[in-house]
């Protein structure tokens, strides 16, 4: 297969996937959608290794990293414009906050994501693998526990004081039917 | 970086295809080597000097 081949075929499978998800999304579904990335991921391996040419050479991959790179800096000065734009004006329209939370919150796991992929091949690249892998287990074991800490404590829920159910934080659900006897 | 390669890939009557396939890169980057607008890396300049049968001091013109 020709690059050139590869080319016509991974944009042909691009239309489809595009199309799959938007009818898939548009019918409230999950699972197609999932489904539906994972087989073009897999084609797509399966058919760049039957192309003969060279898909990406050293220059690519520079222009690739300074294209990255740029495409972050952009991303993030504009979703925190768009974030404190929204936040501000909150009171306009409720779902707005969501969407700030949503943005400021993209902003930071694409910066820590970033901040982890750049140390590790500036200084783990030079560590053992088994080292990487432990560290690594040991980063998603904390960020697991935090996440677990922040599910699990209660800080946005409900409380029983004086006999009345009192928000505790912002919970995302109504208050319990049952009584409250405290 | 200034370089001979064009002089030397065509003292030996050589494509820029057949270069790039030989250096296992594409043909794009040795456009861009040959320009000048693209520094190499270690790696890639011995590859081009070896296959150009010539040495990176003679391929490669370093300037301070």
């Amino acid at each position: 297969m020709t690059l050139k081949q590869f080319k016509v075929i991974k944009l042909i499978i691009v239309i489809i996937l595009a199309v799959v998800i938007g009818l898939a999304v548009a019918r409230e579904n999950f699972l197609v959608p999932v489904m539906a990335i994972g087989i073009a991921i897999a084609a797509l391996q399966i058919l760049r290794g039957k192309a003969k040419e060279i898909m990406a050479d050293e220059r690519d991959y520079e222009v690739g990293g300074k294209a990255a790179r740029l495409a972050i800096r952009i991303f993030s000065w504009f979703a925190i414009i768009v974030m404190l734009f929204l936040y501000a004006n909150r009171s306009l329209n409720p779902s707005y906050e969501a969407v700030a939370i949503t943005l400021a919150y993209s902003v930071c796991f694409l910066m820590l994501l970033y901040t982890l992929i750049f140390h590790y091949y500036s200084k783990f690249s030079l560590l053992a693998k088994k080292k990487i892998y432990l560290i690594i287990g040991f980063v998603i074991i904390v960020i697991l526990a935090l996440a677990g800490l922040r599910l699990f404590s209660g800080e946005d829920d409900w409380l029983c004081q004086n006999g009345q159910w009192v928000m505790h934080g912002h919970p995302d659900f109504p208050a319990p039917i049952t009584e409250c006897r405290k | 970086m200034k370089n001979h390669i064009k002089d030397f890939r065509q003292k030996l009557n050589m494509t820029q295809e057949e270069l790039a396939r030989l250096a296992n890169v594409r043909r794009e980057t040795i456009v861009f080597l040959e320009q000048g607008k693209y520094n190499p890396s270690l790696g890639l300049a011995y590859t081009v000097a070896k296959t150009l049968k010539t040495s990176i001091e003679k391929l490669f013109v370093f300037e301070d």
